[in-house]
């Protein structure tokens, strides 16, 4: 017995449906990958717990939004936007993670280092696929927070700028050190 | 076409020195750009010149293997933030949050600086010119140009990227009350920062793009359990979140405070507006 909202099969499926209405075989094999990338993030976001259901409720309901009504490359690019958007996040999580251990001395410069390389390693990778898009404000706003992430894996590269989220934390850090 | 991309940026009155740097600035911009191609931040919202737009860049010579050729303009704009004209100045930023705030503490402006494009670019290739995270070499290639960055504990903001609600922005979290981020965690933060920048913008008279607005419409979703506008901003400018936020939440919401906050760092938006529904009885 599986559960048709947080199951991931019968979820894929569902979303599937919905998002490759008239796409060429080429397409919707295209879109497939994306749902797949896309509908895996949502189940980790949903977690396990007694509200996964509404989580993917909400998630459903705000991709029917973005995707409803339009043609073919539209509903492509936006759903690729949506999974460079999901990269990013997880990206970003992590350089201020990383960037927090350093500040509070729970990692090393020698460790630092290699992690942010490789979380740059990562960035670069996204920075080109989200240069692809051709919608001006999805780049500009997935940008925005890559740029924030590399700062923060620069960060734990070199020791020396960060991000401004990221001196916040680091201002509050050193205050309530001197109180 | 200007390179530009929303984000929170500062406003400045000392300009960084510029030894040493290895910027390529040519009337505050930076020279040559493949046009029409294609960067990270090519959507308008300042409303600053033209001629502040992006940085230059040789295209596919990059200093570091694998990363991407620069593309620079061609983009359409988004908004048109140059409506209410461009980036507010630090003089100005600070009376219209003390004209919305003055009665919940004076306001201070905090350690920032906006730079102009050329300025911007040797401040960061002051600290990294030397090495392959230069601005030619990696700013321009990964990201066409950037927004802001900080060190030694000042923020070094790219004039040519902000908007109006850029100088409140950051202004704001300046003023936040000891306890607000440490309590709240950064995502909520942001979006609070911007729930205040706008009601701030607003009574003077001024509009700018919501910077954040996954995290904003958390904030709205917490607002509309029961908490005043007002009650938000004492436990921003003042202090309190515990109470005001976490105890709230705890009493009222479907989940933990400890939920929401776990949610929101890990920018799951909808989990964490799920825990934030009001509680069944």
């Amino acid at each position: 017995m599986t559960n048709p909202t947080t199951d991931r099969q019968a979820l894929l499926d569902r979303v599937i449906a919905s998002a490759t209405i008239g796409m060429s075989p080429g397409d919707a094999a295209r879109m497939r990958e994306l749902l797949d990338e896309l509908v895996r993030d949502w189940l980790r976001e949903a977690g396990t717990d007694g509200d996964a259901p509404a989580v993917i409720d909400l998630l459903y309901k705000d991709f029917d939004a973005a995707v409803a009504g339009k043609p073919v490359a539209a509903r492509i690019e936006a759903v690729r936007a949506q999974v460079l958007d999901r990269r990013i996040r997880r990206l970003g999580v992590q350089t201020f993670a990383l960037g927090k251990q350093i500040i509070d001395g729970g990692v090393s410069r020698g460790e630092a280092r290699p992690r942010g390389e490789a979380l740059m390693k990562e960035i670069d990778a996204v920075a080109s696929d989200v240069r692809a898009l051709a919608d001006a404000g999805a780049r500009a706003r997935l940008g925005r927070d890559l740029q924030e992430a590399g700062m923060e894996a620069l960060y734990a590269i070199e020791g020396k700028a960060m991000s401004l989220r990221l001196n916040h934390y680091a201002s509050d850090a050193q205050a309530s050190r001197v109180s | 076409m200007r390179s530009s991309v929303e984000g929170e940026m500062n406003e400045v009155d000392r300009r960084k020195g510029a030894e040493g740097a290895a910027g390529t600035a040519a009337g505050g911009a930076g020279g040559q750009v493949a046009v029409g191609k294609r960067t990270l931040v090519d959507s308008a919202q300042t409303g600053t010149s033209p001629a502040a737009a992006g940085p230059s860049a040789e295209v596919g010579k990059t200093g570091r293997a694998g990363a991407p050729d620069v593309d620079v303009g061609g983009a359409p704009h988004v908004e048109g933030a140059g409506s209410t004209g461009g980036p507010l100045t630090k003089e100005k930023a600070k009376q219209v949050l003390q004209d919305a705030f003055g009665t919940y503490k004076t306001m201070s402006e905090g350690k920032v600086e906006l730079l102009e494009q050329a300025d911007f670019q040797k401040a960061y290739d002051k600290i990294y010119g030397s090495t392959d995270y230069s601005w030619a070499k990696w700013v321009v290639p990964t990201y066409g140009n950037l927004n802001g960055f900080a060190e030694g504990g000042t923020n070094y903001i790219n004039k040519a990227m902000a908007n109006t609600g850029t100088v409140p922005h950051e202004m704001l979290h300046n003023n936040a009350a000891s306890d607000w981020t440490p309590f709240v965690g950064s995502q909520f933060d942001e979006g609070s920062t911007d729930v205040l920048k706008q009601f701030a913008l607003k009574k003077a008279g001024l509009t700018s793009p919501n910077s954040y607005p996954d995290q904003i419409s958390c904030v709205e979703t917490f607002l509309a359990t029961g908490v005043t506008q007002e009650q938000l901003f004492t436990a921003y400018l003042k202090g309190g979140a515990d109470k005001i936020v976490g105890e709230h939440v705890d009493k009222t919401c479907a989940g933990s405070w400890s939920d929401v906050k776990n949610a929101m760092e890990a920018k799951d938006w909808a989990r964490a507006k799920v825990k934030l529904a009001k509680k069944t009885k």
